[in-house]
Formats: C-alpha cells, sequence, structure tokens
C-alpha cells in the first residue's frame, strides 16, 4: 500500500506540473493584446508587430510551467509595447508625410499663383497699351473731325463769301469780323436796306450749323454830329441788325451789341471816303 | 502448491516500473539541469542593445535602455553562476527591452520630424497666404 501510495503522489505532482494555476501576469497580458487587437489603427499600422506579439502570448499560454508563463507573459508585455510604440511612429510618419505633401501642394499653388499673377499683369499691360491706342486713335479721329470741321467751316465761309464779300471779312484777334458798311443803311437811319436780308440770311444759316458760335454785334459811326447822338444810332443800327438775326431764330443771348459811336475808327474822319469807311457796323464771330 | 501464486498488481514486474519511474523523475529534473548555455540569447540581446544604442534610445528611451542593459549584465552573471534558465530568460527580456528602447527612440523623432514638417508647412501656408 505505501508503495501504490508512493505511484500515486508522483503521478499527481506530475500532473500538477501540467495543470494551470492561475497567473495574473498572463491575464493582464491577454487583457492588454485584446485592447490592442481591437485598436484597428494599430493593426492597420503594424500588423507584423502585432502578429509577434501574439506569438509570445501564445507561447505564455502555452507554457506549462508558472514560472515560464510569467516570464513569457512579460514577453508578451513588452511585445505589445513595441507594437503600441511602432504604430504611433507610423502615425508621425504619416503626419510628417501629409505635410510634406501639403507643401508640395503650396509651393505649387503659389507658383501656380505666381504664374498667375504674371498673366494678369501682362494681361493689364496689354488692355492698357489697347487703351492707350484706342485714346490715342479717338484723338487723331477727333482731331481729323476738328480738320474736318474747320474746313467744312472755311469751305461755307468761302462758300458765303460771295454774299458776303461786301462784309469784308477779315480775320482779327476777337475772331471774324464781318463789316456791314454804310451801303447797307438809308442816312441816319438805323433801319436794313432790303436787299441785306439775303445777307441776314446766309450769316444765320451759318450761325444755326455752328451752334457754339457767339456774335459781338458793334455799331460805329465817323465823327460828324453829337458823339451821344452817334453812339445811340451806332446801337440802334447794331440792335437792328440783331433783331434781324433774331427773326431768323438765332438766340439773343448768343448776341451781345454795343454801340460805340465814333470812338473806334477805321480810316480817317477829314475825308468822304474814311467817314463812310467808319460808317459800319462790325459782326465779330467768335470760336468758343 | 503448484498453483500460481497471487502477487499484488502493483509490485508485479517490481524492477520494470521503479526503473520507470527513477527515469521519470531523472528526466524531469533533468529538464532544468540540461539548459543548454544560452548563448545565442545573449547575442541577440546584445545585438539589440547596440542597436538600440546606434537609434539614440539612451536619450529617448532611458528607462527602457536601463532595463535592457541591466537584464543583459544579470544575464551574463547568471550564465557564469551556471544558471542558464535564468540567464536565458534576463537575455530574451533585455532583447525585448532593448528592442522596446529602440522602438521608442524611434517613434519620437518621428515625431519630432513630423513636428518640424508641419511647422514649416504653417509657414508656407502663412507666407502663401501673405502673397496673396
Amino acid at each position: 500500500m505505501i508503495r501504490r501510495s508512493f505511484c500515486s503522489v508522483v503521478l499527481a505532482v506530475t500532473l500538477a506540473g501540467c495543470a494551470t494555476p492561475p497567473s495574473p501576469e498572463l491575464e493582464t497580458a491577454e487583457a492588454e493584446f485584446d485592447a490592442l487587437r481591437s485598436d484597428s489603427q494599430v493593426t492597420d499600422n503594424v500588423p507584423l508587430a502585432v502578429s509577434e506579439a501574439e506569438d509570445a502570448l501564445r507561447a505564455a499560454q502555452e507554457a506549462s510551467q508558472l514560472e515560464q508563463r510569467n516570464h513569457q507573459a512579460r514577453l508578451a508585455m513588452v511585445r505589445i509595447q513595441i507594437a503600441r510604440t511602432q504604430s504611433e511612429r507610423r502615425e508621425a510618419e504619416k503626419r510628417a508625410e501629409a505635410a510634406a505633401r501639403r507643401a508640395e501642394e503650396i509651393r505649387l499653388e503659389s507658383r501656380g499663383r505666381e504664374a498667375d499673377a504674371a498673366r494678369e499683369r501682362a494681361l493689364q499691360a496689354e488692355q492698357r497699351a489697347e487703351l492707350l491706342r484706342s485714346q490715342a486713335e479717338a484723338e487723331r479721329r477727333r482731331a481729323e473731325q476738328a480738320r474736318e470741321h474747320a474746313s467744312q467751316i472755311k469751305a461755307e465761309l468761302a462758300n458765303a463769301q460771295a454774299e458776303l464779300a461786301e462784309l469784308k471779312p477779315r480775320l482779327s484777334q476777337r475772331g471774324l469780323v464781318l463789316t456791314l458798311g454804310e451801303v447797307l443803311f438809308d442816312f441816319d437811319s438805323a433801319r436794313l436796306k432790303p436787299y441785306t436780308e439775303r445777307i441776314m440770311t446766309r450769316l444765320a444759316d451759318f450761325l444755326r450749323q455752328n451752334q457754339d458760335y457767339g456774335l459781338v454785334i458793334e455799331g460805329h459811326t465817323d465823327s460828324e454830329g453829337q458823339a451821344d447822338y452817334n453812339r445811340e444810332l451806332s446801337r440802334s443800327r447794331a440792335q437792328s441788325v440783331a433783331a434781324s438775326l433774331q427773326q431768323q431764330g438765332i438766340r439773343s443771348t448768343r448776341m451781345r451789341v454795343d454801340g460805340l459811336g465814333e470812338i473806334r475808327p477805321v480810316a480817317s474822319n477829314d475825308t468822304d471816303a474814311g467817314r463812310r469807311q467808319n460808317r459800319r457796323v462790325e459782326i465779330i464771330i467768335q470760336e468758343p | 502448491m503448484n498453483s500460481i501464486p497471487v502477487k499484488p498488481r502493483c509490485a508485479a514486474p517490481r524492477w520494470p516500473v521503479a526503473a520507470l519511474w527513477v527515469g521519470l523523475a531523472i528526466f524531469m529534473l533533468g529538464g532544468c539541469a540540461s539548459v543548454p548555455k544560452p548563448e545565442s540569447q545573449l547575442n541577440s540581446a546584445q545585438q539589440a542593445v547596440y542597436q538600440a544604442d546606434g537609434a539614440g534610445a539612451g536619450q529617448f528611451a532611458p528607462s527602457e535602455m536601463r532595463q535592457a542593459r541591466g537584464r543583459y549584465e544579470q544575464a551574463r552573471t547568471l550564465v557564469a553562476d551556471g544558471k542558464h534558465l535564468a540567464a536565458r530568460r534576463e537575455a530574451e527580456l533585455a532583447q525585448a527591452y532593448a528592442e522596446l528602447a529602440r522602438a521608442k527612440a524611434l517613434a519620437e523623432r518621428a515625431a519630432q520630424k513630423a513636428d518640424r514638417a508641419e511647422s514649416d508647412v504653417a509657414r508656407l501656408a502663412a507666407e502663401a497666404g501673405e502673397s496673396r
């Protein structure tokens, strides 16, 4: 019986080596590993490190001896930490890669923006040049029109000249001066002789076509008679001319009427011929 | 008396069974005694410590490095004392800690690099914003 008991004890001890007494270290490692495996970031980043940790954990689970199991569990814990650390490293690398990509994007964008800005500047310069060209063109055309206008006016004046020849048109600093001589008026009268109407019509036509031109109508006399009377007569004659033009539709605001009397002779009052020249109405056509 | 004598079962082939038990006991004890010198584990641990050192783990993971070095030294001492199993475990732990130290150093350096890259990007973005 003693022998049999001995057999049983040896067997029990031997089997006890195989049975699994609790190991807190293994339980901790298992919990840690579960957490590791359920972290998809880690399993995606470092699958190899995770499977190494799993191998270490399995070695601990399969260890028959408590001491060996604890040892393998400690190793598994370190493997789990290594897997986590390597995953962190991978995350940092991803951050650096993302930053590098973003930097490249920014560089490309800014290069693109510089190119855009250059294109924009070129376009603006082109537009400015175009604007200057068109301004110059417009200026040239205006000058051309002004020239044409001027020559047209000259032509009209030339056309009118035949009729206005009697008016002895001359250019002075004040403008084109037409002189209506004594012959247009009756003696000592402010009334225009009938045939002067045609001349007035021609002048009114010209003024209608050239609305910007203004008129100064000045009456003059010779030195015979009272100065006051002469001034009054000259004024009346100038007024007659103005009235005639007004009848033909020329606004009075375009005309200034002056009676200057004898103060501005164009010839000597000592001769008949001179005095005739001095008795006159001058129409000064003023450019705008 | 020519009948076959009845003997106790356990004691029937007495010597073969005893020999079996002795052999088993020797085998189990020998399991401890016959652990070879953990040369390759020591070499691996040493190499891992060197690599961790090279990665700057002394700076970035000093506590893991202390663990690795301490356990490696302990493993050598245990080998010298003939405690091969304990030496092997220390060597394995030394290697694992050295690898952890190296991983930490590399992760830290990667984090610093990422921080630099991100601040560079922020600066670039700010400059691009100004020039816009």
